[in-house]
């Protein structure tokens, strides 16, 4: 495998990436090794990163409703779950602004435990974020943009910023006059979802709000800590769509779409987690099959029984039946999967999908912010059966399925809609299992523990 | 996803989930239109009836964490929102009980519950960190 291929990062572990290796693929694109379009600069300095990409364009003086077309023409859509067209969004905050300055935030929080993509780029190409969150606030006409990154990469892109404050001074850097400030991502499961990132930006209180970030309507008779902008509108998006919006910016739309498919074009970082050789993260061309992406990360240690893709608010597929599906929503939505936010997790023959699952509802309980009744109880209730379907004991998966469809749509995020999405899958792909287990037996050979699940660690 | 479910632009009941206690007095002033789940936290059924218009807006007065609101409904469409009958998982016998109560608006949750788990294929994950 040539060194070009080999992914950045090993998450599992939750370490930061390195810088990325190998030759740099052209914006024209990359070859059989697999595209290097986000991590092309080489190195994660801003030398590296202007030789590579040269400066960025301005929105000063230019149209900026024809800017914002450009990106719609190149269909660029949310890297970090949603898959929410960025054009669109755009459109909604600079319309929704009226007078008023907005505000952009790179989402970095990454609090997805075996995602470890974001911090990747934030580690491997910092300036392209940077990049990205400046254009994005040319285009809907903010003066700031705060960069949220994972705590294991704040200090990396820190520096890259303070990098570029001194290249502005002597005119070596592009792009418009927008302010950058870093701000270390709080942990904890939900602290991505995207109100939360607004509310600890602005409040230092990292729970979601049910309030869209779009209109940035604070919650009525929310406490007004310093630095509360009650009213301002907020473009959140991921610190991956931003990097992608500053290759746009440069390249352009045909450029963007001559990668992936025609309904979901460019590419995109994902995460290979769990039984392959290789773990880390990878740049794939949207509609990738998923059987490539596993021989990417150096192939499958052993025979799979289950992918699960999206991540841990996705959905467990059969591995046979996903194996030749390309890696796009309409590739996997015959599967009731979606890419999410670019992860996929092999499970092997040897390990017992129904105690992952039972793992992984007991830290998504323990995640809920706690706010919502029906979150707080039905996940601990759902959680309590799952562990005693995984240890083989007597448990009412009939209240399982009930509770899964009462905690759905009840929260004021979509923390519960997420887990049960994950945790109905489980029941559905490992019902031959679920079986095995109410007579007291199990498949799986082994009780190690695959996918990670961290412990309360809170910064 | 968004689909229609009243044309005569009903008022709606909106819980806040992060509000609401599960004090349950909502529940007992409006039985048929909010449920109780197995942790005592309200389901709202659909959109509140004409008839049932007065004892709404009362529930939502005597709300003590000030967590119902009463919203008047004129669009003919609009998004399943939280607060919404959940959604069900098809083979779930259980949860697929009819509510009790005039035939004109009991339809309308079945409606929304199917719309719910539709917009489940593609749910917004996580609020939206895109």
């Amino acid at each position: 495998m040539s060194p070009a291929e080999g992914g950045t990062a090993a998450p599992a572990r939750g370490g930061a990436a390195g810088p990325s290796e190998g030759g740099a693929a052209g914006p024209a694109e990359g070859g059989a090794a697999g595209l290097r379009r986000l991590l092309a600069a080489g190195s994660p300095g801003l030398a590296g990163h202007l030789a590579r990409h040269g400066l960025l364009p301005a929105c000063a003086g230019a149209d900026r409703w024809e800017l914002i077309g450009e990106v719609e023409r190149a269909g660029l859509t949310g890297r970090g779950g949603a898959a929410f067209p960025t054009a669109a969004k755009l459109r909604a905050v600079r319309t929704a602004a009226a007078g008023r300055t907005p505000l952009v935030i790179a989402n970095g929080t990454e609090g997805e435990p075996a995602s470890g993509k974001d911090r990747a780029l934030l580690a491997s190409a910092p300036h392209l974020v940077l990049d990205g969150a400046v254009y994005a606030a040319g285009l809907i006409g903010a003066h700031e943009a705060v960069v949220v990154a994972h705590r294991d990469v704040a200090g990396a892109v820190t520096e890259a910023a303070a990098e570029r404050r001194n290249a502005a001074r002597g005119r070596r850097l592009g792009g418009d006059h927008v302010r950058v400030r870093v701000v270390k991502a709080a942990a904890g499961f939900v602290a991505g979802e995207a109100s939360a990132v607004v509310s600890w930006v602005e409040r230092g209180d990292a729970r979601p709000t049910g309030r869209s970030p779009r209109s940035g309507a604070a919650r009525p008779g929310a406490p007004g800590g310093p630095g509360r902008r009650s009213g301002r509108p907020v473009l959140v998006q991921n610190v991956e769509t931003l990097a992608h919006l500053a290759l746009i910016a440069r390249y352009g739309a045909g450029w963007f779409r001559s990668a992936g498919t025609s309904a979901e074009p460019g590419s995109m970082l994902m995460t290979v987690a769990g039984a392959v050789q290789r773990p880390g993260v990878y740049e794939i061309a949207i509609g990738t099959p998923v059987s490539e992406l596993i021989d990417r990360a150096g192939g499958a240690r052993g025979p799979l029984t289950a992918f699960l893709v999206g991540g841990y608010f996705g959905t467990w597929v059969d591995a046979a039946q996903a194996a030749a599906r390309p890696f796009s929503a309409a590739g996997l939505a015959g599967l009731g999967a979606s890419p999410g936010a670019g992860l996929i997790a092999a499970l092997p023959g040897s390990l017992c999908g129904l105690a992952e699952t039972a793992r992984l509802a007991r830290y998504l309980a323990a995640e809920s912010a706690g706010q919502c009744g029906p979150c707080v109880f039905g996940l601990d209730a759902i959680a309590g059966q799952l562990a005693r379907v995984a240890a083989g004991q007597s448990a009412e998966l009939g209240m399982v399925r009930r509770w899964l469809g009462q905690v759905t749509g009840r929260g004021a995020c979509r923390h519960p809609d997420g887990a049960a999405r994950m945790i109905g899958s489980a029941l559905d792909v490992f019902a031959a299992e679920t079986a095995g287990h109410a007579r007291g037996w199990c498949r799986a050979a082994s009780t190690a523990r695959l996918l990670p699940v961290p412990g309360p660690v809170r910064s | 996803m968004t689909l229609p479910v009243s044309t005569s632009g009903r008022a709606r009941l909106r819980v806040d989930p992060i509000a609401c206690d599960g004090r349950g007095i909502c529940a007992e002033l409006l039985p048929g239109l909010i449920t109780l789940d197995d942790w005592g936290f309200p389901i709202i059924h659909g959109d509140v009836p004409p008839a049932l218009q007065d004892e709404a807006a009362e529930a939502a007065r005597l709300c003590p964490k000030l967590a119902l609101r009463l919203t008047a409904g004129h669009s003919v469409s609009r998004e399943a929102a939280p607060g919404d009958a959940p959604a069900r998982p098809a083979a779930d016998g259980v949860h697929a009980r009819r509510l009790p109560g005039a035939p004109g608006w009991a339809m309308v949750p079945v409606l929304r519950a199917v719309g719910t788990l539709a917009g489940a294929a593609a749910p917004d994950a996580m609020g939206e960190n895109h």
